[in-house]
């Protein structure tokens, strides 16, 4: 079985989770009528081009019912508070990533169109970048059932969210008739809302994981600790999901999370890591030294790879915050990694590593603040399709 | 005495006076001597080897047989086939000062053939001054060097106007025709062309609002890039140009270089470096005949990647903006918004034709009739045109007068008035029947020829109109003016101090500038340089803007000493120079914060000053690989001290390159046969040192220690620049070599004053000639050889009257 949660991993996420675990609004998952706890403050100090954030962001979680998987936006459909004006009238909440944004699916890093529409997210959001306003239109439903805070640093579905912190299910009981299942906190907890009881509806359209195969949900027994994916259910105005996906042991958890990690390594390589400009140090005409930071919303063994190959060379292309670039394959630049920094205790959305790239042709995008992909030399260097490809 | 031996005295005696740098020439003990021990055994009474004597070959070298024998006389001594190897040979510096008698009397026979001169002497107008001569006479700007205009006018050690070169074929006439046609109609179109205008600039970036004005595109031009094409609409007639825009200079790096290329005739109509700030631009303006041309930004080094330069910015509106180019194109501006290269930002160019001045205007007054209309038929009463005619004779006549310099007799000018009536009898309106007279006033002879003397009576001074047209085109390359006739028809012109207001006043009118750019071309023979282009691997800094900015350095040198009338010396060695930035980069100097040429005091290392060192007489001399010493020392030999070595022997096998399993050798190095064999050493002991003090300056007149050789083994030698002279003089360097120069400059000053007498006089300067340039430099002296100096006391001194 792979470890596929090695310790500075936890570490780094840990550090991630600090952010969404400030729970806005008093969302809590349960199917009793609780009451929402004390709000906390909220973060609206703008993001500034070319810095981390400071401070955590906002929590919100809901559904991803829109995905505009190229520009890495989406719209999510937050969850319900057992309003009924809401359940009529609200607008899906339309949010773009953070260029350092992160995403992790079945507890790997993940790109948001690995991740089916209809799955239940959690996230940590800001205000828009300055510049960056424009971005996301305002919603158009009622006000009072969206949110400012529409750009995010983090999306996870529930099984990379508990399992980070360290919590899983355990089943107490499965009602065949009724179609529900009632689970309770094991392990570590992620938080007070989530230590009640919970139930949720189960049935045969539930996809239930054992080892290497599947497996039904009727073989869902009490005692097992499992980790579940939630969706949508006719009661979600009243906080009531179905699920969607039932992992019953170890095994199967870590089989689902090798295969998004390998998902997600194969997309880096063909679309190449990002990072943004440091700074430039101008050595005369078209030479010089670009400083940059590559984000942290990779599997640490692209990072590896891309040390261990330094002395080969490296290509980097500029691209826009949204990630995207314009013809990598052509436009690209190369040149070498002159210096490696590790950073020891990075801001969210940082990698940590810090490089400082020499080439002798600079592009008018290696400029601070702005986005760049960077490869190993042996990574595929091909064509994007076109409607990925920037103009 | 007879003739020739007075000759041969008057020869010896003058190149044997003052402490020569080159080795005295043999009186005749010295060579009867040489030619009783070495050569009179096998070649005389008793025996003739090849059949050939040399005890009755005669010593007299006019004649153009008798001087080729001796040529071969000397060659066969040259390449050491005699004396036969196993007879006695001679050393070497009995060797050299016998060929140098033999090569100086065979170069003064040839120039007194070449400037032989009988009753009448014609001298052919070179391109040049049949283009200022239009201008003056017209006002008709006619480029006589664009591709089938006039034939190229041969040259003699770098003169064009030697008149017993400038020959006329059937292929001249032609051309002088086309070119009168050229000019009268454009002169005296049937219609003046309606007035053309035209603006072209980048568009709208921002329309105006009522709170900010409208913003508009500048365009780009990056290093290399070529702008879109200007096709502005005329038929040949001058067109003015103005271009808006500023140009921007990268910190320690490069001016931008404004190149307006005439893509037609492959070559550029303006060149200037332009340095300005980006929000201050300035307006260039010249005129041009071209009809269409392009702008680029003519200065190396800006990366060559096809794709990335097709995604970088074209057009921008300044370097403040957020966004100033797509993000796949190279970086222009650095984060502060500061070039990165030198970067011309154009805002616009507009074109109109030129308008005609008064002073043209001026000129063209009284040429042509004004009745009858051009497109007139000729009248049909026969007083009226009896009148016309009378008209046309008159209009012909003073025309005539001024275009041939001269007074026109009636019968000459008779023969163009019946052009008109010939050409009115076949139809012709009045316009093209006048024009084609006048046509033809400009081809005759008396136009393209400058005639001295008098067929009929000689003489041996030149007359009034001769002198005014004598002063005319060796100051201005062109006719003479209203005020040079007004003082020949008063009969002034030769006295004194009219002839010295008249060289006043010619010096300071702007048309001298024709002779502060035309004397130092000739007689530097800077048309050399370029001639072997350098090969952009080993040179990839060279190219056309630092050719031209190396020759334009010359030309404003020469013009710098001019105008503050230095001493003749500051051509030898100097504490100053004209640059403009691309050459202030490739001399190394602090880099210049304008454009154009500029006056720079120069530090002890620069090692530069004079003419010697500067980059295009450096430069001229090489083959595009290498530099050649032993041609720097014959140019020096030639320009400074106005004495062509003898030339090579034939089959002078060429310098092999290292062999690989060899150390590196300079070319000095593989010049060393000249010390050691004794024919060589002979004529290159006094050439090759004068080429060897410029050891430290590369192909292109860089500055080095090293010298770079392809193959071999090793690190690339040191250069050595030292050198003895034939009188036993050393140096270390170029600096020492100057000095030594500057000490001598009374050799120098004689020698330059023949260069200027050979322009002045468009010809070959004789022995005869030998006394008059001496005294001429005599007087110079004690004003130290100042240049204007040297010209009044030319223009003044009777060898400039002599035919």
């Amino acid at each position: 079985m792979i470890d596929n949660q090695p310790t500075d991993e936890i570490d780094r996420r840990t550090a991630i989770s600090l952010l969404a675990a400030v729970v806005a609004g008093g969302v809590i998952l349960s199917n009793s009528s609780a009451q929402a706890t004390e709000p906390l403050p909220e973060n609206d100090e703008s993001l500034q081009p070319g810095k981390f954030p400071a401070k955590p962001g906002n929590y919100l979680a809901g559904e991803l019912v829109t995905t505009d998987a190229i520009n890495r936006r989406g719209g999510l459909r937050l969850d319900g508070d057992f309003n009924d004006d809401r359940y009529d009238k609200a607008q899906p909440h339309d949010f773009a990533m953070l260029p350092y944004g992160m995403i992790y699916y079945h507890g790997a890093p993940a790109e948001l169109r690995d991740i089916p529409l209809g799955t239940h997210l959690h996230g940590s959001f800001y205000l828009p970048p300055k510049g960056e306003e424009n971005t996301i239109p305002p919603t158009k439903g009622p006000p009072q059932y969206g949110s400012k805070f529409n750009h995010a640093i983090l999306l996870e579905d529930d099984f990379s969210f508990f399992q980070r912190r360290g919590q899983a299910w355990e089943v107490v009981e499965v009602n065949r008739e009724k179609a529900r299942m009632k689970v309770a906190t094991s392990g570590k907890s992620a938080g007070a809302e989530f230590e009640a009881e919970q139930t949720f509806w189960i049935d045969d359209a539930t996809r239930v994981w054992m080892g290497k195969s599947s497996a039904v949900w009727t073989e869902l027994a009490a005692g097992q600790v499992v980790q579940l994916n939630l969706t949508w259910s006719p009661e979600w105005r009243n906080r009531q999901f179905r699920t969607s996906d039932v992992w019953i042991d170890e095994e199967s958890r870590a089989v689902a999370t090798e295969r998004q990690r390998q998902i997600h390594v194969r997309y880096q390589k063909h679309h190449w890591l990002a990072g943004w400009v440091d700074h430039v140090e101008h050595l005369g005409g078209s030479k010089g030294i670009v400083t940059i930071t590559l984000f942290g919303s990779v599997d640490s063994s692209l990072l590896e790879e891309v040390k261990s190959k330094k002395a080969h060379g490296n290509a980097v292309a500029a691209a826009e915050a949204t990630l995207r670039t314009y013809w990598q394959d052509h436009d690209h630049k190369g040149g070498s990694i002159v210096e490696w920094k590790t950073l020891d205790k990075p801001p969210a959305g940082s990698s940590g590593i810090q490089i400082l790239w020499q080439t002798g042709e600079l592009l008018d995008g290696f400029r601070p603040g702005r986005i760049v992909r960077l490869r190993c030399y042996d990574w595929p260097n091909i064509k994007l399709p076109p409607e990925e490809r920037l103009h | 005495m007879s003739r020739l031996k007075t000759t041969l005295m008057t020869t010896t005696l003058v190149l044997f006076s003052g402490t020569c740098l080159a080795a005295d020439v043999a009186p005749d003990e010295v060579v009867t001597t040489f030619f009783k021990t070495y050569c009179l055994r096998c070649h005389a009474a008793q025996k003739q080897e090849g059949q050939f004597r040399l005890d009755t070959l005669p010593r007299e070298f006019v004649d153009q047989a008798t001087a080729q024998r001796w040529g071969e006389v000397v060659f066969r001594m040259n390449s050491g086939e005699m004396p036969p190897k196993d007879e006695p040979q001679p050393k070497a510096e009995e060797l050299g000062r016998v060929v140098d008698w033999i090569s100086a009397s065979i170069a003064d026979g040839q120039a007194t053939r070449m400037a032989g001169r009988g009753p009448v002497a014609l001298y052919r107008l070179s391109r040049d001054e049949y283009a200022h001569t239009a201008y003056d006479l017209l006002g008709v700007h006619y480029d006589g060097k664009l591709p089938g205009a006039l034939n190229e006018d041969p040259r003699w050690h770098g003169f064009d106007r030697i008149g017993s070169l400038l020959t006329l074929s059937p292929s001249h006439v032609d051309r002088y025709l086309r070119a009168a046609d050229t000019v009268i109609t454009r002169a005296f179109p049937d219609q003046t062309a309606p007035p053309v205008k035209g603006q072209r600039d980048s568009g709208v970036a921002t329309p105006a609002t009522e709170n900010a004005a409208e913003v508009r595109y500048r365009e780009i031009f990056w290093p290399g890039v070529e702008g879109n094409h200007v096709h502005m609409s005329s038929g040949g007639e001058a067109m003015r140009v103005r271009i808006r825009l500023s140009g921007l200079q990268p910190k320690g790096g490069r001016a931008p270089h404004l190149t307006v290329w005439d893509f037609t005739q492959k070559r550029s109509i303006f060149d200037e470096d332009i340095i300005t700030p980006e929000d201050q631009p300035i307006v260039v303006e010249f005129d041009t005949t071209t009809s269409s041309f392009h702008l680029f930004n003519a200065v190396s080094g800006f990366p060559g990647n096809a794709h990335t330069q097709s995604n970088t910015a074209r057009r921008f509106i300044n370097s403040r903006e957020p966004r100033i180019g797509h993000p796949a194109g190279y970086k222009l501006f650095d984060d502060e918004g500061q070039p990165l290269f030198p970067l011309l930002l154009v805002d616009s160019i507009e074109w109109e034709s030129v308008p005609v001045s008064e002073e043209t205007q001026r000129k063209r007054d009284g040429v042509f009739p004004t009745i009858p209309a051009r497109d007139a038929n000729a009248p049909t009463d026969p007083q009226e045109l009896e009148a016309l005619f009378g008209e046309c004779r008159e209009s012909l006549q003073r025309f005539a007068d001024r275009a041939w310099r001269r007074l026109v007799t009636r019968d000459e000018v008779e023969r163009y008035v019946r052009i008109v009536q010939y050409e009115l009898a076949a139809g012709e309106s009045f316009g093209p029947a006048y024009r084609s007279a006048l046509i033809a006033v400009l081809t005759s002879k008396n136009f393209y020829y400058i005639e001295e003397g008098d067929p009929t009576k000689p003489r041996d001074t030149v007359n009034d109109w001769e002198l005014a047209s004598r002063l005319s085109y060796f100051l201005w390359s062109s006719m003479p003016d209203d005020d040079l006739f007004a003082a020949v028809r008063a009969g002034t012109l030769k006295q004194p101090e009219v002839i010295k207001a008249q060289l006043n006043r010619m010096t300071a009118d702007p048309r001298i500038a024709r002779f502060v750019e035309a004397f130092p071309q000739q007689w530097l023979q800077l048309h050399r340089v370029g001639m072997f282009p350098p090969d952009p691997g080993l040179y990839p800094d060279y190219d056309k803007w630092l050719e031209k900015s190396m020759v334009l350095e010359t030309q404003a040198y020469f013009a710098e000493v001019f105008a503050r009338n230095l001493p003749l010396g500051d051509f030898l060695k100097s504490d100053w120079t004209m640059v403009n930035p691309r050459l202030a980069s490739f001399y190394q100097l602090p880099q210049l914060t304008s454009s154009g040429f500029q006056k720079v005091t120069l530090r002890p290392e620069d090692h530069r000053g004079g003419l010697l060192t500067q980059a295009a007489i450096l430069s001229l001399t090489s083959d595009g690989t290498r530099h050649r010493p032993v041609h720097r020392g014959v140019w020096v030999s030639e320009a400074i001290f106005g004495r062509t070595p003898p030339p090579p022997p034939p089959n002078v096998e060429p310098l092999e390159p290292t062999p690989s399993d060899k150390p590196k050798a300079t070319i000095r190095d593989q010049l060393q046969a000249h010390a050691t064999h004794t024919t060589c050493a002979s004529c290159h002991a006094k050439i090759d040192p004068l080429g060897f003090a410029f050891e430290n300056y590369d192909a292109i007149g860089g500055w080095r220690m090293h010298e770079r050789v392809k193959g071999g083994i090793g690190d690339d030698p040191p250069v050595q620049a030292g050198g003895i002279l034939p009188n036993g003089k050393t140096f270390q360097g170029a600096d020492d070599f100057k000095q030594l120069l500057v000490a001598d400059v009374d050799r120098f000053a004689e020698a330059f004053v023949e260069q200027l007498a050979t322009y002045a006089l468009r010809r070959v300067m004789t022995v005869d000639d030998k006394a008059a340039i001496k005294a001429i430099a005599a007087h110079s002296k004690p004003d130290q050889y100042r240049l204007r100096s040297i010209l009044e006391n030319l223009v003044l001194s009777d060898l400039f009257q002599k035919r």
